[in-house]
């Protein structure tokens, strides 16, 4: 537990050291979608809502490699091998906290600037549609780093995953409906998964798959990582 | 700490380490070796990142296999070309190996990093981003790095390589006030950082020990055995095999060559042996007996 608490402090300062690029992205994902759909002038808050988060969740499929990229490169250098990893007992800790890190601001961002905007603008809207909302976004925006994580080890390089991620997301968007496997919906389908309980519970599969991504993670980091 | 390696080989690919056994409790032991000797295979077998073939190492008498971390925890390791995150301070960088080195308390690490960024001259610099160090500086910081936790066995490898020459002569003098209650293994191709800083040496040639024990006795054997040669001009036999030149220089009276050999050519003179001489001479005696 120290290692985890370690490693995330520091993984947070060294994304902080990185905030001009930071910030940049978290406007394109999180606040320039948000001007996009009030510059559209729906009437209709619920239609407004579902739009913001379809574009969000678009940005940030693209966006989430760049991200993780100013923390993780995707390659393990000697020197976080030989001054870093040597001291811990569990060195895929250090991987594993920067993809926490990368997922807290991701989906913290978008939680933070969407729910600001429902306090402003929802009146009388179901609560429920918040927390589906939210939830779908918390669970996404994991998939999304811990697969980002994963082909960047596979790769050797973090933007590389770009491209793998697009072709999964257009899989996504024109055939897959099914929440369980889907990164993300077309926006027909997108207010079925905000809205119905056992669509929405089914997308809970989503950590099941992140666990599953992350124990393939681990063993490829610690493959770079172990004595030779 | 009581480091004792006994008989260490490894092999990659080739023979890289063979029979490497020497034991030492304290003061500074030099490293010497041809690039692809096997200096710095030896050191990570010692700093516990690569697993020998054959032999093992003890640190006061414990086994890695069943202390990896507690063994890690009492070793400070600068690596060959110390780097790290180029935008993170140089007072971040240290709190952060703190950490790692389990200093838990606030207090604590803030005062160890303070302590170790005197010792090393760099207490000007701790707001300084890494990336923004000089060669020399980054070298110090490796240094620090090392120094946390205030380790009993501290591996230096190759720790003036790429610095200017004023660099190293400070690092060099940053060296030698390390030794004291503590152990520390120094790699270099350089002979001037282990004449400077080191009271033991450990010559290694083609993977193998040439020599253990201390520097005067090695510089000792090489007496009688370096000659330098002044004459108009240079002759036909400083060309043969059995010589070894050190040195040659024209002056205003032809030339002047230092040079190893068992027997003097005509026109030479003794002279004193240095490192380098013995060096030499420890060498060309282990390449001639194979």
């Amino acid at each position: 537990m120290v290692e985890l608490t370690t490693q995330l402090s520091f993984s947070f300062q060294r994304i902080l050291k990185q905030r001009v690029s930071c910030l940049f992205i978290l406007f394109i994902t999180t606040i320039l979608p948000l001007f996009l759909v009030l510059a559209n002038r729906i009437d209709n808050f619920e239609d407004n809502w579902l739009a913001l988060l379809h574009v969000q969740m678009i940005l940030h499929t693209l966006l989430t490699p760049v991200l993780l990229n100013t923390i993780w490169s995707g390659r393990l250098h000697n020197f976080e091998k030989k001054t870093i990893l040597y001291y811990l007992r569990q060195p895929f800790v250090y991987f594993l906290s920067q993809i926490l890190v990368v997922w807290l601001i991701s989906a913290g961002s978008l939680i933070i600037v969407d729910s600001a905007y429902w306090v402003v603008s929802a009146q009388g809207a179901s609560g429920a549609m918040w927390a589906g909302t939210v939830l779908q976004m918390i669970l996404t925006t994991g998939l999304l780093v811990t697969l980002t994580g994963l082909l960047s080890l596979l790769l050797q390089r973090t933007f590389y995953s770009i491209l793998l991620l697009l072709i999964y997301l257009l899989i996504s968007l024109s055939f897959i409906d099914r929440p369980m496997f889907a990164l993300w919906f077309s926006p027909n389908v997108t207010e079925q998964m905000v809205m119905q309980t056992d669509l929405v519970i089914e997308r809970g599969w989503l950590l099941i798959w992140m666990i599953v991504l992350l124990v393939i993670g681990r063993l490829l980091f610690l493959k770079k990582a172990e004595r030779r | 700490m009581k480091l004792k390696v006994l008989g260490i080989s490894n092999r990659y690919k080739e023979q890289v380490l063979d029979s490497i056994s020497f034991e030492v409790d304290q003061g500074i032991v030099g490293i010497l070796g041809e690039n692809g000797a096997g200096k710095t295979t030896l050191m990570e077998i010692i700093a516990t990142l690569v697993r020998p073939s054959e032999g093992k190492v003890e640190y006061d008498g414990k086994n890695i296999e069943q202390n990896l971390f507690s063994v890690r925890q009492q070793i400070g390791y600068l690596p060959q070309k110390f780097d790290f995150f180029s935008k993170v301070t140089v007072e971040q960088a240290l709190d952060y190996i703190c950490r790692l080195k389990r200093i838990e308390s606030k207090k604590e690490r803030k005062l160890e990093v303070e302590e170790k960024l005197r010792q090393v001259g760099l207490i000007q610099q701790s707001k300084t981003r890494f990336g923004d160090l000089s060669g020399g500086m980054k070298q110090r910081v490796g240094i620090a790095q090392a120094l946390i936790g205030n380790p009993s066995l501290l591996l230096i490898d190759e720790p003036t390589v790429g610095l200017d020459p004023q660099e190293r002569v400070s690092f060099r003098q940053l060296l030698s006030g390390l030794a004291q209650d503590r152990v520390v293994l120094l790699s270099t191709h350089i002979v001037e950082d282990i004449a400077m800083t080191s009271e033991y040496l450990l010559v290694l040639h083609q993977g193998r020990v040439n020599y253990y024990g201390d520097l005067s006795t090695f510089i000792r054997a090489a007496e009688g055995k370096v000659w330098m040669y002044r004459g108009k001009q240079m002759p036909q036999a400083l060309q043969s095999e059995q010589i070894a030149m050190i040195s040659s220089q024209t002056t205003a009276s032809g030339v002047e060559v230092r040079y190893v050999a068992d027997h003097p050519i005509e026109n030479s003179i003794s002279i004193e042996p240095t490192l380098e001489h013995a060096y030499i001479y420890a060498n060309r005696k282990q390449v001639e007996h194979g």
